[in-house]
């Protein structure tokens, strides 16, 4: 289906996002960063 | 002729007192069904003749003192989705239905309750996007202005109510298709607590993101279905409290806030400045990761339909409609990995949600970044930039899908172009009631507790 490519295109970087992101979700094979302790935490504005 | 009373709850005490008889408003919810139906096309099928018997039904029994409680002789609908013994269950598809034998468990408790089924509601197809014009029955037309959506995919249920078609409706939420199409109407559209109400013999699109909520004109009354919703027995002491202290909201400002029409944005500011004059606390707080819902919604949503589709994508792949079929396809391309990365982040962002639910009552946002958009655009202007629509109107309702928080849709004022726009009140999981009387507050000081602003009733 030709008409699919684009959303597979759009659908590669969506997926490489939610990859990249491993980190700010604390992926639990990963190390923390010193400075993620609280990276889910309310932060008041 | 009878007149349709403007709310469940006002018709309910009419009908206890018995200056309402439910026989009367049945029948002028189906002539109000057979007046707009071709040009809105709310409704897939009309259940006349049953709906009739069922209204005569209740009022042999409240003539002989066997009043079951609010929801007894209501004329509501039921979203094409869901279950009805006797009747297709066609999720707004040509793919051949499957036929009820009996009645999905939400179906039963509401028909415990003494609730009338008028009807089966249009939607977008198979629930599987947020303009019902994807649909083997016909695009259903805004009532305010037919060139336009009422929001998706539950756009029937919205209608019917707007239109008094009946007093409420079922509606089912997977990333916003009951807040979505009532912010888009005017009307109240609550998705309660993930799990709190039952998916079974509901077609699924997502299988952990489903909900299944009311879809009402007010506040009460949406306390009042989701009451018969859960547990098939309902009081008027079911509606929500009044609240003897005023309510503490926090209004999550990053991402949430960065594309939003500019009539949404002024009618949230009139609504925080009404509620700052009436005594209510306000604070700004942070969801964390807010940003990244797209991608986990998507590597969730999108896996599941696909499971649920495969089979009957192999046999009649020609039968969908082009853009929920291509949706489906592409749930074959993401790899278990990353639905497993995805659930992984979904529980932080349930935390995140949590954390900023600490210290307040619920959160405070728009609902809808845009007013109901135009049938059939791709892509819709918002402040100067085009967006696309599905991403646009999903934008600020699916995280609270991720997440399984109660979320209820209210109107708060019309745009100028005389369209409605609506807020969002996130409460605490579990405490969809807790939600509820916060929002019955919210919409007092407001509104003045009007309730819906969509249309008329006749």
């Amino acid at each position: 289906m030709p008409e699919l490519k684009p959303l597979l295109e759009a659908l590669a970087r969506s997926t490489q996002a939610l990859r990249d992101a491993d980190a700010a979700f604390r992926h639990p094979a990963l190390t923390p960063a010193p400075d993620d302790d609280d990276d889910d935490s309310q932060q008041p504005r | 002729m009878t007149t349709i009373p403007s709310s469940l709850a006002d018709a309910a005490g009419l009908i206890e007192r018995r200056e309402l008889s439910p026989v009367e408003l049945t029948r002028a919810c189906l002539d109000r069904i057979a007046a707009r139906n071709d040009a809105l096309r709310a409704f897939i099928s009309v259940r006349e003749k049953e709906a009739m018997a069922e209204a005569a039904r209740a009022e042999a029994e409240i003539a002989r003192n066997a009043y079951r409680g609010p929801l007894h002789g209501i004329p509501i609908s039921i979203k094409d989705l869901v279950d009805v013994a006797g009747t297709a269950t066609t999720s707004g598809s040509a793919v051949p239905p499957r036929h009820a034998t009996y009645d999905a468990h939400v179906v039963a408790n509401l028909r415990r309750a003494g609730a009338i089924i008028v009807g089966k509601t249009n939607l977008h197809e198979f629930a599987f996007g947020t303009t019902s014009d994807e649909t083997a029955f016909g695009a259903v037309r805004h009532p305010l202005d037919p060139a336009r959506s009422p929001g998706g995919s539950s756009g029937g249920a919205a209608v019917a109510v707007v239109e008094g078609m009946c007093l409420g409706s079922l509606g089912t939420d997977t990333g916003g298709s009951i807040r979505i199409p009532s912010a888009a109407c005017g009307i109240t559209g609550l998705k309660p607590t993930l799990g709190e109400i039952s998916c079974e013999d509901v077609v699924p699109l997502s299988t952990t993101l489903d909900h299944v909520g009311p879809m009402t004109r007010t506040v009460e009354d949406a306390a009042i279905l989701y009451t018969g919703m859960r547990d098939g027995a309902v009081t008027l002491d079911d509606r929500p409290p009044a609240l003897d202290a005023p309510v503490w909201l926090g209004v999550p400002t990053a991402y949430f806030f960065d594309k939003l029409d500019a009539d949404v944005r002024a009618r949230f500011d009139d609504a925080l400045t009404a509620l700052r004059r009436g005594g209510h606390g306000l604070q700004d707080v942070a969801i964390a990761h807010a940003e990244r819902t797209a991608e986990v919604y998507l590597h969730i949503v999108l896996p599941e339909a696909a499971w649920y589709h495969a089979p009957l994508l192999a046999a009649h792949p020609d039968r969908y409609s082009p853009g929920v079929r291509l949706r489906l396809e592409m749930g074959g391309y993401i790899l278990a990995e990353d639905y497993a990365r995805a659930m992984h982040a979904r529980a932080a962002l349930r935390r995140a949600v949590d954390r900023a639910l600490e210290g307040v009552d619920a959160l405070l946002l728009p609902t809808l970044a845009i007013a109901a958009p135009p049938i059939g655009e791709a892509s819709v202007a918002v402040e100067g930039v085009q967006e696309p629509v599905r991403a646009i109107m999903l934008r600020l309702t699916q995280l609270f899908n991720v997440t399984g928080h109660p979320a209820i849709a209210i109107p708060c004022g019309a745009g100028r172009d005389g369209l409605p726009r609506s807020l969002q009140l996130v409460g605490h999981r579990g405490g969809t009631e807790r939600l509820l009387a916060v929002a019955a507050a919210v919409a007092r000081q407001i509104t003045g507790g009007a309730g819906s602003v969509g249309g008329g009733v006749g």
